[in-house]
């Protein structure tokens, strides 16, 4: 029964692991996406003032 | 349409590695028998050995990251070299504790200093050392050349993590040879085969969707230089 607590910690470190990976990545991509269409929003002001 | 194209693959990706995982998941404790020695915590084995085989596999990726930009110097190898190191720590990490948590009921201790648990501790802080190195160089070609140069020489650690248990006297199990006090019988060997390619396949999608992060960075330093040519 103690080698069970082994066994489940083994898995459970896992599945942190992978969901701290993925969910790092995933803010990371919402974080830049918005930065990137608050920038394409401001380039086209640009554009339309230069001209 | 490209976009919409790259999407369906993402979403497949996605799919098919979160059923692949159910599957070896479902093999490990419904299909797989229970070892006679070790009992249950054996279990442990099949993600342990699958998180080890696609830590590897992240840093020959990077290894050839790093050569491909050496050859070529194109930015698209230092994206993969760069996102395939995040996603092989992550991996070697799980690896380390995994094993950690199996040595305790096993070798009745956490850790111990042998072959093959000091070159994994040494391959986790080189990597570790060239993620902190990277972000240490500010122009963006000297840093490229010198993560390209470090992923090539810091490959080293696999091989020699690989054989670590042939070379030198280690009382790590060896799956190749039956080595180490676990009997393997064929059901493990179908879990173990269905563990690695459900590890394989969770890689190619984390990879894609590290190196799609890292071109989205790209494209904001692109739009930031744009910006900044109009006068304000």
């Amino acid at each position: 029964m103690e080698d069970n607590v082994y066994l489940i910690a083994a898995y459970a470190v896992f599945w942190i692991l992978t969901f701290v990976l993925v969910l790092s990545i995933w803010v990371r991509q919402r974080r830049l996406e918005r930065m990137i269409a608050a920038l394409q929003a401001q380039l086209e002001v640009d554009v339309r003032e230069a001209d | 349409m490209g976009n919409r194209v790259r999407d369906r693959l993402g979403v497949l990706l996605v799919g098919l590695s979160g059923i692949a995982m159910l599957a070896a998941l479902g093999m490990v404790f419904l299909y797989a028998p229970r070892e006679v020695t070790m009992g249950d915590v054996q279990r442990i084995f099949y993600f342990h050995v699958a998180s080890a085989w696609v830590g590897f596999f992240a840093f020959f990726v990077t290894f050839l990251g790093g050569i491909g930009y050496l050859v070529r110097g194109e930015r698209r190898w230092d994206v993969l070299a760069l996102s395939s190191v995040e996603i092989g720590l992550t991996f070697i990490t799980m690896t380390v504790v995994t094993g950690s948590l199996w040595a305790r009921p096993v070798w009745g201790t956490y850790w111990t200093w042998e072959p093959r648990l000091m070159i994994s501790a040494v391959q986790l802080l080189v990597y570790l050392a060239y993620s902190m190195l990277r972000a240490a160089i500010e122009s963006p070609e000297h840093r490229a050349r010198f993560a390209a140069v470090y992923g090539v020489v810091a490959f080293v650690t696999v091989p020699f993590s690989w054989f670590a248990i042939r070379w030198w006297r280690t009382i790590h199990p060896d799956i190749m040879t039956g080595g180490g006090g676990m009997a393997i019988t064929p059901r493990m060997v179908h879990t173990l085969l269905v563990s690695l390619g459900a590890f394989t396949l969770l890689y190619a999608t984390l990879l894609r969707q590290r190196v799609r992060l890292e071109r989205a960075g790209d494209k904001l330093i692109y739009l930031r230089d744009a910006h900044d040519q109009y006068p304000h």
